[in-house]
């Protein structure tokens, strides 16, 4: 029972981080109908951010303070939202409506973003210290589960709720609801669509940026390629929770992190990645737009 | 259809190319010692192979239009099954090579079968999971067979000797780039077929291609299992070349790279994806090179370690290439012409 | 009020606009006509910058807007009632009209149009995809009028509505002719003829008429050549290209 509930905290908290990331490909997939193949670079650029601050006052092998941590998480939105503005202003503007090549320059930047990591920091993987009380073990119905995947979890929750109050009831929430309808018309209604855009991925990179933070503390060290590998599954939470719907996202996110652990625990321990793609092409056949997705 | 007068410069580099196991010739800086010398030769036979590949992925992504993330999966069938088959199964050549080509087919008609069911990004997506799954499983070396991230050597036990060892290696060369002839004029019939017409137009307007009573669907499959196994034949090439399996093969990051061939070379002639793999492989290999040599590493560190690392600068390329030269090296020379031509055949309809 | 010279405009590789030149008399109802394909659809979404114009120029309210952003050429004033509706299924009525309220918009316009449209105030907080096809129709109509505009571009109110309800937007729209100028797309020629003014006719993206819609109603000769197609296309639910 104890390890039942250990496995499913551990699964809700990788579901935690797949929906940082997946929430905000979500959004800006609705909204501009482009796949963000830079997406994963924001991520480990947050990680990276957050680690820089934190080392900085962080004696070797120790814990880091709440306070640091608390500055590192800020370091971390600010860097993912920061990259992820650049690369929509001076990339993808250029390319307006031309939907494909967007794709194309979203996977170069976030190829180089990445490498710019490991240019900088090396490849090898770097510890990410984090405050004691996140790293202590808690007692949960005899469990005994790490904090962090715990701060996961609840940060996860609490992005969820404020991303959908933001798109029920703010102005521009409802231009993001109304533009992955219908982009066109949105600009027929006299609304620069681009300033939608911007925020979009401004707020995509910055969610990024805080699960980056947040995978640091889940894997305890990180690597350059932390976020590439991340954003793979990320992909299958959005095609499988429908591309656009950030509920969906959620409940895809909680589907995958709960089955790839399940199925790594109690299985083999590489079957879960594949249980993942199963899924996805289960969920294709039967459902072609996702889980909670319009059904065009 | 009309036969066009062929220009004689394509002969003329076919020839050059020919002969180059045969020329000791020295070509500083551009290449290490005699052309001729094994390494040169690899070089270029490994650029022949992504060639061939990157025309399997043209023929998916520039003419049909649909953009697969899980090309490597077949690439990666080809490196991975007669390696399997030679070494693990003591398998001769001619039956491990059979059972390369139908393990591929079979599993090219199960995902493009499956995947196709979606479209767009749907697509990319779903394709890109499916790599990624059989990269998983290379990765984890079920039952010993596919060495993990080690790999796995090519056994030369059940091998052709004219195959083996570094003094053939110009062997391997002009068999790979007979390969490559032989897909290419493939392609070129199979685009300026009737079915390559309707490829042609799927990626214009699908819709279109419904309205006049085709299936889509169909056509879309013929063309993705086509395009899974002229890569798994580039996969066997290279196999031969590198004598080995590695799981870099199957990774997605192989996928980007075929996709970053293609647009460096342009899809808008049959020529520019095999230049732009020739280039990539070429400029993949000579930067590391060139970023440990003197002259790199002698630069601040804030200049020499970005030029050390091939996949950043192939990332800025990528995204240059993107925004300032989307139709490549093959778009610069031909899109006028070819604009020209549409044009002309829309006033006709 | 808008002025037409010469607009060439392609969607892909297709020409679909060859020279398009008119104008639109301040206070009119100009009648668009012309049958399926000659580009009645891309002449407003050309004015609106959706499909911006290749050559040529555009004139709105004495200021050239050819290159100028779809948002920015509305800003200036035009409500666009698209065709096929396109209401924002997902999102409830009252979104769709709060959406299309334009930042500095009169709040006594949405009273206005809660009146000319009671049904719509009713269903506030339905979802707009789920009303009917002339409910949509109202809403489309409603999203133009919650902002004082200059011109109202409409495109084929009629299109795919039953009779009864064909009458009903007709209704609506004659409750606003005189208030705003309209450019109407309308193959439905009885709508056209009670609504309209002025006519313009086009075909294969020319002008081939202008004058005022009366005399249009009254050629039969005129309809036969230029009309003739559409009115057989109405029926399937055609598309314009």
């Amino acid at each position: 029972m104890s390890t039942l509930i250990f496995i499913t905290l551990t699964g809700l908290a990788l579901a935690a981080m797949y929906f940082l990331l997946a929430s905000g490909l979500s959004l800006i997939f609705g909204l501009m109908d482009v796949l963000n193949f830079a997406h994963g670079a924001f991520f480990t650029w947050g990680a990276y951010a957050a680690w820089w601050v934190i080392s900085m006052k962080t004696p070797v092998g120790g814990n880091a303070s709440t306070g640091v941590f608390l500055f590192a998480i800020v370091a971390a939105v600010v860097a993912g939202a920061a990259l992820a503005t650049g690369t929509e202003v001076v990339l993808l503007r250029p390319l307006y409506r031309r939907t494909i090549s967007q794709v194309l320059v979203t996977l170069g930047a976030g190829l180089a973003l990445t490498e710019l990591t490991a240019v900088i920091w090396k490849h090898d993987a770097k510890l990410f210290p984090q405050p004691r009380w996140m790293a202590t073990t808690l007692t949960i119905a005899g469990a005994r589960v790490p904090a962090n995947r715990l701060v996961l979890i609840a940060v996860a929750v609490l992005v969820l709720a404020v991303m959908l109050l933001f798109l029920r009831y703010t102005r521009y929430g409802l231009i993001v609801r109304a533009g992955a309808e219908n982009r066109e018309m949105v600009q027929a209604l006299g609304i620069d669509v681009n300033r939608a855009f911007t925020l979009v991925f401004a707020l995509g990179g910055a969610l990024a940026g805080l699960g980056g933070v947040f995978g640091g503390a889940y894997f305890k060290s990180i690597d350059p390629n932390i976020g590439t590998v991340n954003l793979i599954f990320a992909f299958i939470v959005v095609v499988i929770g429908g591309l656009g719907s950030i509920g969906g996202s959620a409940l895809a996110a909680a589907i995958i992190g709960l089955s790839q652990q399940y199925a790594n625990y109690y299985a083999a321990a590489w079957l879960g990645d594949f249980v993942v793609v199963i899924l996805l092409a289960v969920v294709l056949l039967v459902r072609p737009r996702g889980l909670l997705g319009a059904q065009r | 259809m009309t036969r066009r007068v062929r220009p004689f410069w394509p002969v003329i580099i076919l020839a050059v190319l020919l002969v180059v196991p045969k020329v000791g010739v020295h070509l500083p800086v551009l290449f290490d010692g005699p052309l001729n010398r094994a390494g040169n030769l690899q070089l270029l036979a490994v650029g022949f192979a992504f060639g061939i590949a990157a025309l399997s992925y043209n023929l998916l992504f520039g003419y049909t239009g649909i953009l697969s993330f899980g090309h490597a999966l077949f690439f990666g069938a080809g490196v991975y099954l007669p390696v399997i088959a030679l070494r693990h199964w003591q398998w001769s050549l001619g039956p491990a090579l059979l059972f390369t080509l139908v393990v591929t087919l079979a599993l090219a008609v199960a995902v493009g079968a499956l995947a196709l069911r979606t479209q767009g990004v749907y697509f990319a997506m779903v394709t890109l999971a499916f790599a990624q799954a059989g990269a998983v499983v290379v990765g984890k070396n079920p039952g010993q067979l596919t060495g993990g991230e080690e790999g796995l050597s090519l056994p030369t036990k059940n091998l052709p000797t004219w195959m083996v060892g570094v003094i053939h290696t110009g062997n391997l060369y002009w068999l790979t780039l007979a390969a490559l002839i032989v897909v290419y004029l493939l392609t070129l019939r199979m685009i300026t077929s009737p079915t390559g017409h309707i490829w042609e137009g799927i990626r214009e307007n699908e819709r279109r291609i419904e309205m006049v009573g085709l299936r889509p669907y169909t056509y879309k499959l013929v063309v993705f299992v086509i395009s899974a196994v002229i890569a798994a034949v580039a996969g066997v090439l290279y196999l031969f070349l590198s004598s080995g399996a590695t799981p870099a093969s199957v990774r997605s990051d192989f996928t980007v790279a075929l996709l970053l061939m293609v647009i460096i070379g342009g899809s808008g002639a049959l020529w520019g994806p095999v230049a732009g793999a020739l280039l990539y492989h070429y400029l993949n290999v000579r930067l590391t090179t060139w970023a440990a040599s003197g002259t790199v590493s002698a630069l601040p560190g804030v200049l020499s370690r970005p030029l050390a690392d091939p996949l950043f600068i192939l990332g800025i390329i990528f995204v240059l290439l993107v925004l300032f030269f989307p139709r490549g090296i093959a778009g610069t020379f031909v899109t006028q012409r070819l604009r020209a031509s549409r044009r002309v055949e829309n006033r006709a309809r | 009020m808008l002025r037409m010279e010469g607009v060439h405009t392609y969607i892909g590789e297709s020409h679909i606009l060859q020279g398009m030149s008119f104008t639109v008399a301040p206070g009119r109802v100009t009648v668009l006509l012309g049958r399926n394909g000659a580009g009645k659809t891309t002449t407003l979404r050309s004015i609106l910058g959706l499909t911006p114009a290749a050559r040529g120029r555009i004139d709105l309210f004495g200021a050239e807007v050819t290159r100028e952003q779809p948002y920015r050429i509305v800003r200036r004033g035009v409500g666009y009632v698209p065709e096929d509706r396109d209401v924002f299924g997902g999102l409830t009525v009252a979104e769709n009209l709060r959406l299309a309220q334009r930042p500095g918009a009169d709040p006594a316009r949405m009273a206005m149009v809660h009146t000319l449209f009671p049904d719509l105030k009713a269903r506030g907080n339905q979802r707009a995809g789920s009303l009917s096809g002339g409910q949509q129709q109202m809403v489309a109509i409603a999203r133009a009028l919650v902002n004082e505009n200059r011109l109202m571009m409409i495109d084929e109110p009629s299109k795919g509505l039953a009779p009864v309800v064909v009458a009903q937007v007709t209704e609506a729209l004659r409750a606003i002719k005189g208030t705003t100028t309209i450019l109407l797309v309308e193959q439905n020629l009885a709508m056209a003829a009670a609504l309209g003014d002025d006519a313009v006719i086009i075909d294969d993206g020319r002008t081939v008429f202008t004058g005022v819609m009366a005399e249009v109603a009254a050629d039969g000769a005129l309809q036969a050549r230029y009309l003739g197609a559409g009115r057989r296309g109405e029926e399937q639910g055609q598309s314009n290209e």
